[in-house]
Order: C-alpha cells, then structure tokens, then sequence
C-alpha cells in the first residue's frame, strides 16, 4: 500500500474521531447525557429486551456490540494470516490416565453449561461471549491432554469457515430482520415476541458459537506456530 | 438442618487455614501442591457443604452440591497433572537428607 495513501487515509479516519473526543462533556462530569436522562429513562422504561444487561449490549448499543464481534473476528482472520502453519513435530504427549479420564467425563458437561450460559444470557447474567470462553476453553482443554490434532477433530469440517463468522453473521442478519419489521437497522420488533426472541437468540447463538470457534482456532494457530 | 452448616463452615475454614500455611511453610514443590490441593477438596467442599445446608431445602441446595461435586473431581485431577509435569520434567522430590 501506498504510504502516503496509507497516512491521509488514518488522518481522514483519526480527525472527526479526535474532534468528537473533544466535544465530550469531561469524563465524570455531571452534564453526561447517562447522568441527565439516558440511564435513568432507561431503567424505567425497561428492558424491553431480557435483562437489563442484555438491553443495553444488544439493543441500545447493539451496533457497539456488532463492531464488536467484527473486530474479534478481524483479529482470528489476522493470526492466521501471520500464523504460518506447520505439522506438529511431536506427538501429543501421552496424557495420564486419569487427567484423560477425569476430561473424557467433563466434557459433555462443560459443553451443556456452555449452551446453558449462551441461551440463558437472555434472561440472567450470562451471554453469548461467556458461553463462548467455556466452549473455548474446552476445545483448549481437550487440545492439551490428547493433543491438537485431537482438538482440531472437535470442531466442524466444512461449516467451519462460516461458523467462525457466525457472530457478525448472525448480528448482520439480525440487523437486516429488524430493519425490515421495525424499519430501523438492529431494531428488536417487540410487537412480535416470538421473532423477538428468535432474534436475540440468533445473535447469543452466533456470538457463542462463532466466539467459541475464534478461540479454538487462535489456540490452534499458536499450537502450530 | 441449616445448624449443620456451623461445623461444616467450621472445618472448611479450618483446612484453608492449615493448607495456606501449608502452602507457605513446606519444602518443596510436591508437598505444596498436597497442601493446595486440600484447600480446594476439603475447604471449599466443606464450605459450599455447609452453604447447601443453610440454604436447605432449595434449589440452591442442589447447585452447591453440584458445585462441590465439580470441585471434588476438578481440584485432584489439576493436582494430580501438576504433580506429573513436576515429576516428568525431573523436579527432585524434597528428602530428610536435604537441609
């Protein structure tokens, strides 16, 4: 890339940035809008969304959470651009029989509490990024007591390329569903619960799902590496 | 059934107490991680015991002893790892001969 390209574009990009940092009212002070009005019209006119928490990350400030889940998906894509890929030269270590037993009988249950926390993000503390560590951690888990090779034969063959996308997928598509039932972009139809919910479901499932994959693909790349 | 909590609160604080001064004070790398390892075991099972008991009945209940169920398998098998990756890589168990 052009140099000089390069920088006019990051100073085209950084100048309105920097600008509206200016204008913000001073870090703490009372004049924010959160303290005036936003936080307290919020609390009372309800989450129309699940939980509060669900509310605020996936409907007040869903694009937030959608630029979000992009920037975790560009950070996969750039590791495995840098991260050159070679056969493992040693064998998985033979892992001790009881560590392998202990993960062979946790397994199933990690992956529930999983989806458990996942789907159960709607309503209590939880979410489609903490279900996706615990799925994670145990692609990573697995990956240490029998091996990478073992790890990488947990996730999905073909489908694997548009799942670790699933996040900005899902949120894209729940995007495009809301603009057409509400008329904004990321608007939630709450005249419509059972679309609602799927919507909202769609996003923690992508989020879920595609994080959990992101994660076990970084742990993989470095595995490699 | 919530009395029973009081002494099984009782001996939890008691291990953690023993294990981290276990944890300070002993010799070596196998010997601490003995000392670690009741501290998960017995104190926090002891613990969360006591917490299903004061919080009898409910669903609670049942959570904790899910909980101190997960802690029982977890905590020995990660001591038990740790112990044979000391071991592998040759980490010299301490002896009486030593000083």
């Amino acid at each position: 890339m052009n140099p000089r390209l390069a920088a006019a574009f990051v100073t085209g990009l950084a100048v309105p940035m920097l600008a509206a940092m200016a204008a913000l009212p001073r870090h703490g002070s009372p004049d924010q809008p959160i303290h005036t009005h936003v936080a307290r019209e919020y609390i009372e006119s309800g989450p129309e969304t699940g939980n509060l928490v669900t509310a605020i990350l996936l409907d007040y400030r869903g694009m937030d959470t959608f630029g979000e889940v992009v920037v975790i998906f560009v950070g996969l894509v750039a590791v495995l651009v840098l991260a050159r890929h070679r056969e493992p030269a040693l064998p998985a270590a033979s892992p001790s029989p009881i560590v392998a037993f202990i993960v062979r009988l946790v397994t199933p249950f990690i992956a529930l509490f999983g989806f458990h926390v996942i789907l159960s993000g709607l309503e209590v503390p939880g979410g489609g990024l903490q279900g996706a560590a615990i799925l994670g951690g145990l692609v990573i888990l697995n990956g240490f007591v029998f091996g990478p090779q073992h790890a990488r034969s947990l996730l999905p063959g073909r489908l694997l390329p548009w799942l670790q996308g699933a996040g900005p997928l899902a949120f894209l598509a729940a995007g495009i569903v809301g603009g057409i039932a509400t008329g904004f972009a990321l608007g939630y139809p709450t005249h419509l619960p059972l679309l609602h919910e799927a919507m909202l479901m769609g996003v923690e499932l992508g989020i879920g799902i595609g994080g959990a994959l992101i994660f076990s693909r970084l742990y993989l790349a470095l595995e490699d590496a | 059934m919530s009395l029973l909590a009081i002494p099984f609160g009782l001996i939890g604080a008691f291990f953690f107490l023993a294990a981290t001064i276990g944890l300070l004070r002993l010799p070596d790398f196998y010997s601490r991680a003995h000392a670690a390892a009741k501290c998960d075991t017995v104190g926090a099972g002891s613990i969360l015991l006591a917490l299903a008991f004061a919080l009898c009945p409910g669903l609670a209940s049942f959570q904790l002893l899910g909980l101190a169920i997960l802690i029982l398998i977890a905590g020995p098998t990660a001591s038990h790892a740790l112990a044979r990756a000391a071991d592998r890589r040759g980490v010299a168990p301490w002896t009486t001969d030593d000083p």
